[in-house]
């Protein structure tokens, strides 16, 4: 862990040193001009999240911009934040193919960070003037200079309180994101039930016929092992006098045929092979 | 060669399958709705022979599945035994025939059913052991 956190810090000194030319660069700096607006701030700061997929990489950089005297402390928040709203792209991937709960869980923390940069996007000046209270000062110094000594520890702090108040102001509404994500995000319809389906019966194997052979053994296997249960299934069937348990047999049949009929099918295309 | 006893293999299991589903649970069922029981012999007989027929049809998958010759041979081993139990039960039931009432003979008749039925599914259990011994052994059987 510690070296992981050495890592973090050692990337970000890497970053710092790279960016030191980009003080003079005019597009890099126009750029940053534009992210003087927090909503623009916010979407440049939110598409490169998503791209980088790491908030903490967001976060970082804006912090190290603003190390480097690039960016200003309300810019620093809106990258800050955008950071937030940008990692929402990796828990919809994550959430991608899985069940219900896992898609539900994904919207619940998607909902949480954009509700809470909506929540706060029109208090930055506000939370930067708190921040910039809150955190050391560097008097001695002026302009760049001092930008570049106070506002990174205001990104940060403003990035903690952030998280921090959201967290605690949304505690109160689990509830109420439990049901929204649950209509947003409803049951999907059961699926029709697999009675069975064979286990070994690999279509890849097909083309090296002796491998797709001893896969049709293990398969008849499988299929065979539901016979004996048939057998002691009907026997307690009639010790038991339960009609009931006769029905399973049947069902047990069922199986039977299935797997009966995928392993002539594998076979029939085993035979076609050259 | 393999691909014929694994073909071969295949429909025997279903048409064992195909045994107890089509003639086993209606045999089974009019048992259950059968207001008497088999005699104590009887009922000693026919689960004495199920549960050889059980062990050979587990013993013939076994050989499937492991191409173990030793399950294969196991199944071929019953075969005396299964015809001893048959033979017994026959001889058996032949006594009772002459003394039975009327809705007794249903039940001998069931008896009689479930022992063929019993018989039919070693036979396919054997058939299928001896796709996996070999032919000096298997024509022996």
């Amino acid at each position: 862990m510690l070296m992981g956190l050495g890592l973090v810090f050692y990337g970000m000194g890497v970053v710092g040193e790279a960016m030191t030319p980009l003080r003079s660069y005019q597009p890099f700096l126009d750029l940053m001009i534009s992210v003087e607006n927090p909503l623009l701030g916010i979407l440049v700061g939110a598409v490169f999240t998503g791209l980088v997929q790491s908030s903490a990489a967001t976060t970082g950089i804006a912090i190290v911009m603003a190390t480097e005297g690039l960016i200003s402390l309300p810019a620093g928040i809106a990258l800050a934040f955008a950071a937030n709203i940008g990692t929402c792209v990796t828990a919809m991937l994550a959430a991608l193919g899985k069940p219900v709960e896992a898609v539900r869980a994904a919207m619940v923390h998607i909902i949480f960070n954009i509700a809470g940069v909506l929540l706060w996007v029109m208090f930055i000046p506000q939370l930067a003037e708190f921040v910039a209270a809150i955190s050391p000062a560097s008097p001695e110094l002026a302009g760049k200079a001092r930008m570049a000594a106070e506002v990174p520890r205001q990104i940060a702090n403003a990035h903690t309180l952030f998280n921090v108040t959201n967290t605690l102001l949304f505690l109160g509404f689990t509830t109420f994101f439990a049901r929204l994500v649950e209509r947003l995000v409803p049951d999907r319809p059961e699926p029709e039930k697999v009675i069975i389906r064979p286990r070994y019966l690999d279509a890849e194997l097909i083309g090296v016929p002796a491998m797709a052979l001893e896969q049709v053994r293990f398969e008849l296997a499988h299929m065979g092992e539901i016979i004996p249960e048939m057998f002691s299934t009907l026997r307690l069937a009639v010790t038991s006098r339960d009609r009931a348990t006769c029905e399973r047999v049947l069902k047990m049949d069922d199986q039977v045929d299935i797997l009966h009929e995928a392993i002539l099918e594998y076979l029939s295309e085993i035979r076609q092979q050259p | 060669m393999e691909f014929q006893v694994l073909m071969s293999t295949t429909i025997n299991l279903e048409s064992l399958a195909d045994v107890i589903e089509s003639e086993l649970v209606g045999i089974a069922e009019q048992f259950i709705e059968h207001e008497g029981e088999p005699s104590e012999a009887t009922q000693l007989l026919l689960r004495d022979l199920a549960d050889k027929v059980s062990q050979a049809i587990e013993d013939v998958i076994r050989s499937v599945r492991d191409n173990d010759e030793k399950a294969a041979e196991n199944v071929i081993a019953v075969k005396d035994e299964i015809a001893r139990i048959a033979e017994e039960f026959l001889a058996h039931q032949s006594l009772r025939m002459g003394v039975q009432e009327e809705h007794q003979l249903a039940l001998v008749r069931l008896e009689l059913e479930l022992l063929d039925k019993l018989r039919q599914m070693y036979t396919l259990a054997k058939r299928i052991a001896k796709e996996f011994l070999p032919d000096e052994v298997a024509s022996k059987a």
